[in-house]
């Protein structure tokens, strides 16, 4: 009987321990990989369009996700007729443990989506292709922001092209407001500002059922942290280092103790209830600061709240630090055949508009502005477009280079943060803790 | 204090009425404590049961346990499948394996375990220790390298990867639980069939098969669950999502990078629990005899 216990414990911490031991696992194989790798064909940059070829396609995102991508090949499909498309899709976690496995055996998909914490390990590695050569040819890159286009290079090569991007916005729910009797803001708030608000929306909502709290607890968030650095004049990887110090992490986090002093956030104990739910769309807060895109998915939740935009709170109108985040990027696998083929089919998902109408603003807003003509804006795309629009011209801040260990910073933000949100360590131990993660990631 | 003990001190003479009182209390407290354990236990089963029927919005956050709406929503969600894929393309891809590898694992086990435990071939210790072996070994250490192995077969996206090795013995556990069942079996009975002129076959076939039966069931009963709740092995090796068992459909109900349908998760878990559950159910009393006739005699 201990046996069988044991087997079956030992499965079930296989399982959990799989995605980060794949990690490792695929970086350390490679590095042996990579060393006799050498001397692969130099991939043709036409490609012959009578072959017959079938490309691997791999996404990770959710059943909706997954119709519009099919919607989108069959459009692809029928365009190339000997271009065949074979896809698989898994969950976000799940993803990467195969990806991870197929990179360290050389099968990667010939065109797979990319995320921003991940281009570092596999661009760095020679796991997936430069696309310098394709861009502005095989892919039109005329459409697209160029600082959008950079924000895929590692080492001055573009490894993965965004198809979408996202900024951050303040939400408030307009109505939740005034039924507290608490005036909606107009025009732009300071931090101070926005933490005081909090504060008047929780006294008000303190009576009700459910109670109200004026926001989540937002020191929590990873790219809002990065936009308050912004403002500060700083970086938050400056050459490949850290580019601030332990003191000014410990100073954003403190105001995580003042909005909980102060009851302004929601207890972090009721956060952790709503895993996978939004308590903005349950109107249990007043406000958030999120990703405009992610609009429609709180304005679907239980309470359907009716939401506006506002760029994230800023002491200082020429420095507000803001940029657009790369969104869903794609990129190709190094041990592709059909190089070519693949960066015909990337130029299709990104630039194409009846693709771009397909997605709408699922993915994000699209980064190609051919792909954002097929959009016909209504209700709340129109919402997230004009959002988008109008800090068009107030984005001075920038989007931190893809290194390798990005991921691992954001996770242990996210893990430490809570910490900070529980009380179990005050601002400057956190601060602490996480540079020392943070140096071990950045090794 | 039991039954038996009960009725004799009754018998005694003793006042009838103030022991049934102190059984009753004593009981009492027993199967208070007992049913609310049960109740703790169950409660998150009740509550996954339940909440299928409830709309996606009302489950999490919400401990209460009946739902304040009915809705079979969350059915209809799980069984139209996820990206095109029906939900029964899932359940007969995972029945499939689930099958297929009960069958392997029992007969290959078997067949392994007899060599060990009753012929003596050279090095055979040796090879004990190795197969015991490959129970310590951790499953990272060789994901990769057989990952790599299977893809230069082109095995790669079929379920071939994930059955090969249920039908090559290399479920070191059940041939260990299969050994060790048979060295308890009397070897007089091999020496027996032997006197009569069977071979190795026979012997394997018409004696130790059938006495093996509470030791195959129970490897079965484990096959089956471990198979149809594997998630790693199919994640990994098949990428077609018309291959795709319901463990991985499962998990693409929630994902973190966009909103989680709940509701439909919740759903397609039960669903996916019947056959387990059923499987169990059926096989459970040989669970318990295969624990019984451990110590079985000639």
């Amino acid at each position: 009987m201990t046996t069988r216990a044991i087997t079956s414990a030992a499965r079930s911490a296989a399982r959990r321990g799989a995605l980060t031991a794949g990690a490792f696992l695929a970086v350390g194989s490679l590095a042996v990989l990579t060393g006799c790798s050498g001397g692969g064909a130099e991939p043709a940059a036409t490609a012959d369009p009578d072959e017959k070829v079938t490309l691997n396609f791999a996404w990770w995102g959710d059943a909706s996700r997954a119709e519009r991508y099919e919607a989108a090949i069959d459009l692809f499909e029928e365009q190339n007729p000997n271009i065949t498309i074979q896809t698989s899709f898994a969950s976000f976690g799940d993803y990467w443990t195969a990806r991870n496995t197929e990179a360290a055996s050389r099968t990667l998909p010939d065109v797979f989506q990319m995320d921003l914490a991940y281009l570092a390990e596999y661009g760095g590695f020679g796991h997936v292709l430069p696309l310098d050569e394709y861009l502005g040819e095989t892919i039109a890159t005329d459409g697209i922001e160029t600082s959008l286009v950079e924000a895929g290079a590692v080492d001055d090569q573009i490894f993965g092209l965004a198809s979408s991007s996202s900024t951050l916005a303040t939400l408030f729910n307009g109505p939740l407001l005034e039924e507290l009797g608490v005036e909606v803001p107009e025009g732009q708030l300071t931090w101070d500002e926005y933490d005081d608000l909090l504060a008047e929306v929780s006294a008000a909502g303190a009576s009700g059922d459910p109670v109200v709290y004026g926001s989540l607890d937002y020191t929590q968030y990873f790219w809002l942290f990065q936009i308050w650095l912004g403002q500060q004049g700083l970086s938050f990887i400056e050459d490949g280092e850290l580019g601030f110090d332990q003191e000014d992490l410990a100073d954003w986090w403190s105001r995580s103790a003042t909005i909980h002093e102060s009851s302004g956030a929601m207890p972090a104990e009721r956060q952790a209830q709503f895993e996978g739910v939004d308590a903005l769309g349950a109107a249990e807060i007043a406000s958030d600061i999120s990703w405009a895109n992610f609009l429609p998915r709180f304005s679907e939740g239980p309470a359907a709240p009716e939401l506006s935009l506002a760029m994230p709170p800023y002491d200082d109108e020429d420095n507000t630090g803001m940029f657009l985040k790369p969104g869903l990027m794609l990129s190709i696998g190094t041990n592709s055949e059909h190089p070519a083929q693949a960066a015909a089919f990337i130029d299709f998902l990104v630039n194409d508009p009846e693709v771009g109408a397909i997605f709408g603003m699922s993915r994000g807003v699209p980064a190609s502005a051919t792909a954002a003509e097929g959009i016909e804006a209504s209700g709340l795309d129109e919402q997230i477009l004009a959002y988008q629009d109008s800090v068009a011209d107030k984005l001075d801040g920038q989007a931190p280079p893809a290194v390798q260990g990005l991921g691992t910073l954001e996770q242990t933000f996210v893990a430490i943060s809570q910490d900070v949100a529980y009380g179990a360590a005050t601002p400057a131990e956190a601060a602490e803790r996480w540079f020392g993660e943070a140096e071990n990631a950045l090794k | 204090m039991s039954a038996t003990q009960l009725l004799v001190t009754a018998d005694r003479g003793r006042p009838r009425s103030r022991d049934r009182r102190r059984w009753t209390l004593k009981e009492l407290v027993f199967h208070v404590i007992v049913l609310a354990i049960l109740a703790v236990i169950l409660y998150p089963v009740a509550w996954m049961l339940l909440s299928t029927l409830k709309p996606s919005s009302q489950i999490v956050g919400n401990a209460q346990l009946l739902p304040r709406e009915l809705t079979t929503a969350n059915y209809e969600t799980a069984l139209s499948g996820i990206g095109g894929v029906s939900f029964w393309t899932f359940f007969q891809n995972s029945t499939i394996l689930a099958v297929l590898s009960v069958i392997g694992v029992v007969l290959s086990s078997a067949l392994a375990a007899y060599a060990f435990a009753r012929i003596d071939f050279p090095g055979r210790a040796a090879y004990f220790g190795l197969m015991i072996g490959t129970l310590l070994l951790p499953f990272h250490v060789v994901i990769i390298p057989q990952y790599i192995m299977f893809n230069a077969f082109g095995m790669v996206n079929t379920f071939t990867p994930l059955l090969l090795g249920k039908f090559l013995a290399t479920e070191a556990f059940f041939v260990f639980l299969m050994v060790q069942f048979m060295r308890g079996l009397p070897r007089e009975l091999d020496e027996a069939a032997r006197i009569d002129g069977a071979g190795h076959y026979r012997t394997f076939w018409s004696i130790m098969l059938p006495l093996l039966k509470p030791a195959l069931v129970t490897s079965a009963i484990f096959t089956f669950i471990w198979t149809w709740n594997d998630f790693f092995g199919p994640l990994l090796y098949l990428k077609d999502p018309d291959l795709y068992t319901l463990p991985i459909a499962l998990r693409l109900f929630v994902d973190q990078s966009s909103s989680a349908d709940y509701g439909g998760q919740m759903a397609m878990a039960v669903l996916a629990l019947i056959p387990v559950f059923l499987f169990f159910l059926i096989f459970q009393r040989y669970l318990v005899d295969g624990v019984a006739t451990q110590g079985l005699k000639g």
